[in-house]
């Protein structure tokens, strides 16, 4: 089971409204310090849901720096937005599609699990393609997708869905492991798809 | 009898007049209300002009004793004045988190109360917000700024100013922008999604513009000589460019509503 630590952006801040770059490089610091308590290669869901209004300028200065660091390998943890309101949502869309990034967006259950994760941002459709078929069934590989390929009537290669796999974990929207000589790529939370 | 409403029009044609007249000016507009962008813009004007002698007064005229009883900007503490539904706040020249956060919890309860849907009165809030932020981050004053607020039902006007170094001067020290040479260019750009003296900056106006994008108004950005007006008083949005006498730091002026205007000139 994947672990899954909840970060609560109301507890960490002491507010419920988060505004400014100012407010943000305030606040950097103190996310990066929850961040860090969980273990390398588990999933963040960072919880939203305590904040009235977070604007894109304070998303852009306390969080995507750190969306960046995992971008760029200096951090391995993967993310997933919670409990964020509609304001703060196009607010968070507005400064995630200005920097070209996406990140992923789920709903809290009554139990405090994740479901239904849908990305947010500007993914290219081949990318969004292979993140569905991969939420489809979890886990899988690329030899896998390229052997199913002829159920969607699509044909690429093993090497475009190593590539479209690869991107996808770069951007952290999926996780990888290696089982045997094989890379497998799973979801950032199984049983994402509509609670399962 | 009404008493005549002295519009942002009128405090422009004013500053023209001040500025070409030969002699120390005096001038009165007693008798007169001024609209909140106007008295912003005339307390901005006077601040400038203190050093020469100018004075000007405008008595009875409840929104400018209110700014002027805010003592921006020579006053260094953060200081909150209501008079009716008008609010003047001066921002302390350094962010102070949680007495901020209660000023715009107040703002947005406002808000709520005065008709505006519970997520555009967030939203309108955090427009707020971002530009007393632009205080902060690009005024390099020690002066304190201001913002002046007004919620009527379903109406909304704010205007945050500072005496800070402008649009042009702030830009000009991200070498990306080094080669602006008027406000007016500076403040075009600045208006753009990600335009910022520093980089991972620049969403301020656009955060605002777009809370904005729903409702009929219009929204004044004026520093230096230049001022811009994005006007959403009719059905097409419409951009109008006007060159002014310096003024140093940024006014930001806005008044929105969510109804129509019966008169789109006013």
């Amino acid at each position: 089971m994947t672990m899954m630590i909840r970060i609560d952006a109301h507890k960490v801040t002491g507010l419920d409204t988060l505004v400014g770059k100012i407010g943000g490089i305030r606040d950097f610091p103190k996310f990066m310090s929850a961040v860090a308590e969980a273990p390398d290669g588990s999933t963040v869901a960072l919880d939203w849901s305590g904040i009235d209004l977070a604007t894109a300028s304070y998303f852009g200065s306390a969080v995507l720096p750190i969306i960046r660091m995992t971008m760029i390998g200096d951090l391995d943890r993967y993310f997933v937005f919670v409990g964020v309101n509609q304001t703060s949502l196009d607010e968070l869309k507005l400064v995630l599609e200005f920097n070209e990034l996406v990140v992923l967006l789920g709903d809290l259950d009554r139990s405090g699990g994740v479901r239904n994760l849908r990305v947010l941002g500007k993914l290219e459709s081949p990318y969004a393609e292979t993140l569905t078929a991969i939420q489809e069934v979890e886990s899988t590989s690329a030899s896998a997708l390229h052997k199913q390929q002829h159920r969607t009537g699509t044909r690429i290669g093993k090497t475009g869905w190593v590539n479209r796999l690869s991107h996808l974990y770069r951007l952290r929207l999926l996780k990888k492991h290696k089982v045997g000589r094989e890379l497998v790529f799973e979801t950032v939370q199984k049983g994402d798809r509509n609670g399962r | 009898m009404s008493q005549s409403i002295l519009r942002i029009v009128d405090i422009e044609h004013f500053h023209w007049t001040l500025s070409e007249a030969d002699i120390p000016v005096a001038s009165s507009f007693n008798g007169s209300l001024l609209s909140l962008a106007a008295a912003v813009e005339l307390a901005a004007i006077q601040a400038h002009q203190s050093r020469k002698s100018v004075s000007f007064g405008c008595k009875n005229c409840p929104l400018w004793s209110l700014v002027k009883a805010s003592g921006w900007p020579g006053r260094r503490g953060p200081f909150v004045r209501r008079s009716n539904e008008t609010v003047a706040i001066v921002i302390p020249a350094e962010p102070d988190g949680l007495w901020w956060t209660n000023c715009l919890h107040q703002l947005r309860n406002e808000l709520s109360e005065k008709g505006f849907p519970r997520r555009l009165a967030a939203g309108l809030t955090g427009g707020v917000a971002e530009m007393v932020d632009n205080v902060w981050l690009h005024s390099e004053s020690d002066e304190s700024g201001l913002l002046v607020y007004q919620v009527r039902r379903r109406r909304f006007a704010f205007s945050v100013v500072d005496a800070g170094i402008g649009v042009l001067a702030s830009l000009s020290k991200n070498p990306r922008y080094d080669w602006l040479r008027s406000s007016m260019e500076a403040v075009r750009l600045a208006v753009q999604t990600g335009v910022s003296r520093e980089d991972n900056g620049g969403m301020g106006f656009t955060t605002l513009l777009n809370n904005m994008a729903e409702l009929w108004g219009n929204a004044r950005i004026r520093s230096g000589e230049a001022a811009l007006v994005i006007d959403r008083t009719e059905d097409i949005r419409k951009r109008k460019d006007i060159y002014l006498p310096p003024l140093p730091g940024m006014h930001v002026s806005v008044r929105c509503s969510l109804d129509p205007p019966r008169n789109p000139s006013q």
